[in-house]
């Protein structure tokens, strides 16, 4: 290759990344499926977008063999066209490697219906669609016969972007519901139909004759009768080889993406795609084993990341929107919309029906089942490649995949709202009359080392009374990368979360009752708020998170979790040390600080020989009594009146010297020290290094403040030596606030 | 035979019988002879300066052609029903609107089956009129002229 050719495709292919990347970011940030920021990229960086704005600066990058002092006289594109095919070898390899057969096996009645009604519906109507298209946008060329166009079309509107549409399940949890049972299955079923069907409309498009297509036909099936009795078997020695190894090694990756290869090789001769062999082929690999998620993993990132956005690229450079320049071009293509909604969505969503699913419900099914995403442009390139459509018609089909893979989400979100579902954060019986609600403490956890001193410090507030309180693990996991394009149903299906395993092991360990909650979320501090709310949480306590970015130390999350959760929250800076023995507690007399008072209060409560301080700064040389009586009052009314089921006298000391000792529990030893000081943030330092724990409320002003939680505490929790719990008080305006712009 | 599998039998039966149908019906149906690709202009009367170029694109879906001389501006045209193509026999006749420019195209279609035109009569109408000799470059295809830089992208050479 000629250096400079190279340097231009290093160009091409950073270009593509960078902007598939941040695309694909933005539109995730808009409640989209990343794959529709990548086609909308792929599309941004062709003659649509791209090469219509700066076309000089379009042919510098993407054709410079076209400018004659450029001494290159390749076209660059076609090195991309090849990249992108091998990524979507690879890629088809990986959907075939996630195919569940259980999924398919397993089928209860209505999937069945539904899978079989959600391919017919689509292909019969996209044929139909050809009659009305075959005289307005095809040509009369070999490889576009009517037959090859028709059975084209109704293979591209029936198809279903299995890997899209799970990934949208279990981002909303849907996928432990029926509607989520009942659509992963149908969907299990188009992939495996729709590429079948694709190797059959291919073997149509591509002979000619009776005689070759009956030597395709068989050596198809001699292929398919290979594949199940010689390479099914080999692959379960590979798998073999793999336990005894306890690893992949490269030998066994070589030996896997040689039969790829041959696989795709062998398709490709016998006239059916090499597309079909490698998703054959990985149909065939053992499922649900350690050695083909090791693998997955393998290829997962390289196909992913790197050749995938080379095929969105290079889809986009053959999608020329431009070609659609006449406003009876654009009514055709609101047609071709409306033909694959009508099939897709319809077709599915009366066959949901006629299985006596609700309404609402068969119209979630339908929406989901209208997704199409990668898998549309991959058909449709096999199409444009076999000549069986223009590129208007090409144009046309990329946008109805982009059209209905994006509404997706939107839609489903408005007919099926995520208030309707939800078995996880089903809300608990409404208690009956006469019987206390149990103090409830809810900890969201997302590291797993910081899991177990939240279970502590929560079992420590909580008490030893299961009656009175329960205390809940919350681990909310965003959808990571790699689960883009594949389901991530594995995932979701683990029956242990790796984050929450330490906290339920010690919890058995400790005989601590806790109940553990996992879902995937998009938003964490609105999910976080959403749980607290259902399951009328007290007080929910959470880790302590600097944000990467930015010089504030709350920020982010847990700042929304201040702003959002409707309960009382805590966070719980850990600064090493075991449970609290001695505690501080500096008040100022704000409703946050009697918080922080109620927690110690319920701290010395339910463990023994706890030392409570209760510190009061006035500024020098001022009258303050009235302010010490006030706090001396709280102090009184918070350790005699306890909240909860232990009630205990507190007397108080005398304010002066340094301190003041009262009385609280037999076992508890609180004490008030008032200190003149004019800098209350330095006398809170001074003490702090002689306790365990600092309990400080947030400052009044708090939310007023863009990052900050108020200056006080921002200080003293950064140099704070010691443990710290921030904690604000649920008022209830902040609720009515928060449910109204729900 | 239970009622689940008559509907199974009848949905598929339906499939079958449908696609049977519209393969039919669609087998009776004519699309318009490919254009398509690039074409060598040999101007009989004086060119319209504004196409005054040797040579012709055609970029064509079917009734819907975009047709650039040399590095002109593309024009977009539709095809007026009416035409006649290798199906109605040994003539091509076709009539493209614009909307400032119409084109007549005339050809001859070979008699073995080559299935692209190998040189058309093309006589322009509008601001001003010509006419003038299109031959077809090479043996393109379709395919093959779509994967040059499609229109409006330019050409630096």
């Amino acid at each position: 290759m000629h250096g400079n050719l190279l340097l231009v495709l290093i160009v091409q292919i950073g270009l593509i990344l960078a902007l598939s990347r941040v695309m694909g970011w933005l539109f995730n940030r808009m409640q989209q499926p990343q794959v529709v920021g990548e086609m909308v990229a792929g599309i941004m960086l062709g003659p649509s977008l791209f090469a219509w704005l700066a076309p000089h600066a379009w042919t510098y990058i993407f054709r410079p063999d076209l400018i004659g002092s450029s001494g290159i006289h390749t076209d660059p594109t076609e090195y991309l066209s090849i990249l992108s095919q091998i990524g979507v070898i690879f890629f088809l390899f990986l959907i075939g490697l996630e195919l569940d057969p259980k999924l398919i096996r397993n089928r209860g009645h209505a999937a069945v219906v539904i899978s079989h009604v959600s391919i017919i519906a689509p292909f019969l109507l996209g044929a139909a669609l050809a009659l009305l298209l075959f005289s307005e946008v095809f040509t009369r060329t070999p490889e576009m016969r009517f037959t090859s166009v028709a059975l084209f079309m109704g293979a591209a509107m029936s198809i279903t972007a299995f890997p899209v549409l799970a990934r949208i399940l279990t981002e909303r949890n849907l996928h432990k519901t029926k509607v989520g049972a009942v659509t992963i299955t149908c969907a299990a079923v188009d992939d495996v139909t729709a590429w079948c069907m694709l190797a059959f409309v291919v073997g149509i498009a591509r002979v000619t004759g009776m005689k070759p297509a009956i030597q395709t036909a068989v050596l198809s099936v001699a292929y398919v009768v290979v594949m199940f009795l010689l390479v099914r078997p080999f692959l379960r020695r590979l798998e073999a080889v793999y336990e005894r190894q306890g690893r992949l090694s490269q030998n066994v990756v070589a030996v896997i993406f040689l039969l790829i290869l041959a696989s795709a090789f062998t398709t490709e001769k016998i006239g059916i795609h090499a597309l079909f062999g490698a998703f054959l082929m990985g149909a065939m690999m053992p499922k649900g084993t350690q050695f083909v998620r090791h693998l997955s993993e393998k290829l997962e990132d390289y196909t992913v990341v790197f050749l995938l956005p080379i095929f969105f690229a290079y889809t986009g450079l053959k999608t020329q929107i431009g070609l659609l320049n006449h406003a009876e071009l654009w009514l055709i293509t609101a047609l071709v919309i409306g033909v694959a909604c009508a099939g897709k969505f319809g077709g599915s969503t009366l066959a949901a029906r006629a299985c006596g699913l609700a309404w609402r419900e068969s119209a979630a099914v339908g929406i989901l089942m209208n997704t199409r995403g990668l898998m549309e442009l991959v058909i449709l390139n096999i199409g444009r490649e076999l000549g069986v459509i223009t590129d208007a018609v090409f144009a046309m089909m990329v946008i109805m995949a982009l059209v209905t893979t994006a509404l997706t989400t939107p839609i489903l979100n408005w007919v099926y709202p995520q208030r309707m579902f939800g078995p996880e954060l089903e809300a608990p019986p409404t208690p009956t009359a006469g019987v206390r609600r149990r103090y409830t403490v809810l900890i969201p956890v997302s590291d797993p080392s910081s899991g177990e001193s939240l279970l502590d410090l929560a079992d420590a507030v909580a008490g030893p009374n299961k009656d009175a309180c329960e205390i809940l693990a919350l681990h909310l996991r965003p959808p990571v990368d790699r689960e883009a394009y594949r389901s991530g149903l594995d995932d979701a299906s683990q029956q242990v979360d790796p984050v929450l395993a330490p906290i339920q092991a010690k919890a058995k360990a400790h005989k601590i009752d806790v109940e553990t909650i996992s879902f995937v979320t998009r938003d964490v501090a609105d999910d976080i708020a959403a749980v607290a709310r259902l399951r009328q949480a007290d007080l929910v306590l959470i880790g302590f998170h600097r944000p990467v970015f930015g010089r504030a130390l709350l920020g982010g999350t847990v700042r929304r979790v201040l702003g959002e959760v409707p309960a009382d929250v805590a966070i719980y800076v850990n600064r090493g040390s075991e449970l609290p023995k001695r505690i501080l507690v500096p008040y100022l007399g704000s409703t946050h600080d009697r918080l922080a008072l109620q927690l110690a209060e319920r701290l010395s409560r339910n463990a023994s020989g706890i030392d409570i301080t209760v510190l009061h700064v006035v500024p020098p040389h001022r009258d303050s009594a009235a302010q010490q009586l006030g706090a001396k009052t709280e102090v009184d009314r918070v350790f005699a009146e306890p909240t909860a089921t232990a009630a205990t006298p507190a007397s108080a000391g005398a304010v002066g010297g340094t301190a003041l000792a009262t009385a609280a529990p037999p076992r508890t030893s609180v004490h008030m020290k008032v200190v003149e000081d004019p800098s209350p943030v330095d006398a809170v330092l001074r003490e702090a290094a002689s306790v365990d724990l600092v309990l400080i409320g947030v400052a009044e002003e708090w939310d007023l403040e863009s990052q900050f939680f108020g200056f006080r505490p921002q200080r003293i929790a950064l140099e704070c030596p010691t443990s710290l719990l921030i904690v604000r008080k649920f008022a209830r305006g902040l609720a009515a606030a928060t449910t109204t712009t729900r | 035979m239970s009622r689940a599998y008559v509907v199974y039998f009848l949905m598929f039966a339906a499939f079958i019988g449908g696609m049977w149908f519209i393969i039919t019906l669609g087998g009776a149906m004519k699309a318009p002879d490919d254009l398509s690709g690039d074409w060598k202009i040999a101007w009989y009367t004086a060119p319209p300066p504004e196409l005054n170029a040797g040579s012709m694109r055609i970029e064509q879906s079917g009734r819907f052609f975009t047709v650039r001389f040399g590095d002109g501006k593309p024009i977009g045209m539709t095809l007026a029903s009416g035409w006649r193509g290798a199906k109605d026999g040994r003539k091509l006749r076709m009539h493209l609107d614009g909307a400032a420019w119409k084109m007549d195209i005339a050809a001859d279609i070979p008699l073995r089956e080559t299935w692209h035109v190998p040189e058309a009569s093309i006589a322009l109408s509008g601001p001003y009129t010509a006419s003038a000799t299109a031959t077809r470059i090479g043996a393109q295809t379709a395919r093959s002229a779509s994967s040059s830089p499609p229109a409006g992208v330019a050409n630096a050479r």
